[in-house]
């Protein structure tokens, strides 16, 4: 025990002597970063947690990489192959906005504005969101104006370099006023093999009849720490629909954590994630209804494969005021080995008396009879799989408005189902 | 075509075939009658190739060449092929991709060159028309929300694109109304020739009167314990299968 406090202790020292060295990059954030930082020590991972049961970190905190980052050269021409096509731009490397690849925020001044951070994002309630609040070193914010319709989709592009080996946290801030519309994209990628933990905490704000098209397509280097955080507060008559396509890291932590706060809001929140080797992938959301009439809906699926590990973790807040509540969660998994597995951890808190509220987990393997009557046609075993998991991941696609984005994930779901082995997925 | 001698088949170690033998030439029908539990489905999964069904004795030539050999989607290349009593129902996998996958990996089986997304539209928009399927049907995921009716006539549609030279029709009749019954008839006919042959297994006469068989057997108790030419079809249908000393019912108790 005293091992692990001292473990802790040193821990925590090398982000405070962190905080020391960034106090100057963001000095209005100031308070809100030494508060944030004063709780650490209660609020991250550190020793058994609820929120954490599944996802143990401890190992890695044994061994943090490094929090000084080098700045690496990278080619247009690398980087440009993760662009989705006619889309805006803000893109980081290492967990830094690079400028020169950023399209979207030229021109504006202080990509982060520091009036939107925290807004959303409570330093108190997660751990990951108070260390990010601590020791960001960049960020960018995206506001959509009253009214306004974003056109093309934007990219939030994240890659890590080739070689990287280092801790990074990034902020990123997404502001929908009134009757706004956009589509937003997060993409995770890596240049090349990269160690090390990356954590970007996204605030979501969507104000009144605001519309956001949100997708996540997470697909880290497989031998690096993902953690990726969204907070959310949604306004009356506003609709969130998220996707999150997640099949990177070595351990990925996906969150999405909302708070319907006006009436008739509304969240649509679905994800496909593929896991192997020896990946740990949890996706863990937090949806809160604070008043009447609002909707959520989530179904999120895991393939599992070879030794991974899925777990999904997702709780329902029902505030006592929200009544007319229409909250539905389901998560199915499906396991292709024996060594694979999986956790399932649904939560429903109401405290309303007139609401509609659902959740099942399911895991299980291939239909035997669904495999017998492809192999019947004349379909090899190997493709008869490949066929039933694409289609028990590619049904959720069908959720996704914009449809080059559909059609590219079908893509990754392709070159997944065909890369074949240990660990298996490089970029 | 197909040579059964003395199978003996057994499922979760219970014995369910014992002891059939059957010929079947090329180019003809046979059909399989019996009561409900006499092994006729067993029969057309053993032949077919499923898992759990295990074979105890004898054997099965089909064009000279061992069956039981030849794993589930080796014979489906080498022409065997099994509509379903219920076929299954596939989320996700619309129609079309799994059609064209069937095709194309019974095509590579064969050595035929694979046919293009484009071809392959043409002749599934052709071969849907003429079994009266709803051209949307091809676009929705494999029998997901399809009517009984609509299950068997997508059964005959892969049959027609895969052109099999053994096809195994399990209860192919039962759920289909008076028309679809012709329609899948039809289908059926339509691939007849000296070197494609059929076995037909049913409970009821009705189907043969559209898909007039060479021969008839009755299956019961796990043997063939009948055979004759199309009339015996009709008799059993007069008489039941109280003329041959059974009942309706012939399940075992386990």
């Amino acid at each position: 025990m005293a091992n692990v406090r001292e473990i802790d202790s040193t821990l925590l020292e090398r982000y405070r002597s962190r905080s020391e060295v960034i106090k100057n990059i963001f000095p209005d954030l100031q308070e809100l970063r030494v508060n944030a930082l004063a709780l650490l020590g209660d609020t991250l991972p550190l020793g058994k947690s609820e929120r954490w049961r599944y996802t143990d970190l401890r190992r890695y905190f044994r061994k943090p990489a490094d929090l000084e980052i080098e700045n690496v050269e990278v080619s247009r021409e690398d980087v440009e192959r993760f662009f989705i096509a006619d889309a805006n731009r803000a893109v980081f490397i290492d967990g830094v906005l690079n400028q020169e690849f950023s399209d979207f925020c030229v021109g504006k001044g202080q990509p982060l504005d520091h009036q939107s951070v925290g807004k959303v994002a409570d330093i108190k309630r997660n751990g990951f969101v108070a260390l990010n609040t601590a020791l960001f070193s960049d960020g960018v914010s995206i506001k959509v104006s009253k009214d306004e319709a974003f056109q093309k989709p934007l990219q939030i592009l994240c890659l890590s370099s080739g070689g990287f080996n280092g801790e990074t946290h990034s902020r990123i801030t997404l502001t929908l006023e009134e009757n706004s519309s956009a589509t937003v994209l997060e993409t995770y990628g890596a240049l090349g093999p990269a160690q090390g933990l990356s954590d970007f905490v996204v605030e979501l704000s969507l104000g009144r009849g605001a519309s956001l098209d949100h997708i996540v397509i997470q697909r880290a280097a497989d031998t690096m720490h993902h953690i990726s955080t969204r907070e959310g507060n949604i306004e009356a008559g506003a609709s969130l629909n998220s996707f999150i396509y997640s099949e990177g890291g070595l351990v990925s932590r996906s969150e999405m954590n909302l708070s319907l706060a006006g009436e008739g809001a509304e969240a649509k929140i679905s994800g496909v994630a593929l896991v192997r080797g020896r990946q740990h992938c949890d996706i863990t959301t937090d949806i809160s209804h604070q008043r009447a009439h609002c909707h959520s809906n989530q179904i999120f699926k895991n393939v599992v494969d070879q030794a991974a590990r899925a777990i999904f973790q997702g709780r329902v807040y029902v505030a006592p005021d929200a009544q007319r509540t229409d909250a539905h969660q389901m998560n199915r998994t499906l396991l292709l080995s024996r060594n694979a597995s999986a956790d399932a951890k649904p939560e429903l808190v109401i405290h309303a008396d007139d609401v509609k509220c659902s959740h099942g987990a399911t895991v299980g393997e291939l239909e035997e009879e669904a495999l017998f009557y492809l192999r019947s046609r004349g379909v090899t075993v190997d493709d008869a799989r490949s066929l039933l998991i694409k289609g028990f991941a590619s049904e959720l696609l069908m959720s996704i408005q914009n449809e080059r984005i559909a059609a590219l994930l079908e893509v990754f779901l392709d070159e997944w189902l065909t890369i074949k082995g240990e660990g298996g997925i490089s970029l | 075509m197909l040579s059964i001698k003395n199978l003996h088949a057994e499922v979760q170690g219970r014995a369910i075939l014992k002891g059939i033998n059957l010929e079947i030439g090329s180019g003809e029908i046979h059909a399989v009658m019996g009561p409900n539990g006499s092994g006729k489905s067993t029969l057309s999964y053993v032949l077919s190739g499923r898992d759990g069904y295990r074979v105890t004795q004898g054997e099965i030539l089909y064009k000279g060449k061992n069956l039981l050999d030849l794993s589930v989607e080796e014979r489906a290349g080498e022409g065997v092929f099994l509509a379903f009593q219920y076929p299954v129902e596939v989320p996700g996998v619309s129609n079309m991709s799994f059609l064209r996958t069937a095709l194309n990996s019974v095509r590579r089986y064969r050595g035929d060159d694979i046919i293009s997304a484009a071809e392959f539209l043409k002749l599934a928009r052709d071969r849907a028309s003429q079994l009266g399927m709803d051209q949307a049907m091809l676009n929705r995921p494999v029998n997901v929300g399809f009517s009984g009716g609509e299950k068997k006539r997508n059964e005959i549609l892969q049959m027609a694109l895969l052109e099999p030279s053994l096809a195994l029709l399990d209860e192919t009749d039962s759920g289909l109304d008076i028309d679809a019954l012709k329609i899948v008839s039809e289908g059926v006919n339509a691939l007849r020739s000296p070197q494609r042959s059929a076995l037909v297994i049913t409970h009821y006469q009705r189907l043969l009167n559209y898909i007039v068989p060479d021969k008839v057997h009755v299956l019961a108790r796990g043997r063939i314990v009948e055979t004759g030419g199309k009339e015996l079809a009709l008799e059993l249908e007069q008489k039941g299968y109280g003329m041959l000393g059974l009942d309706n019912d012939t399940t075992e108790a386990a």
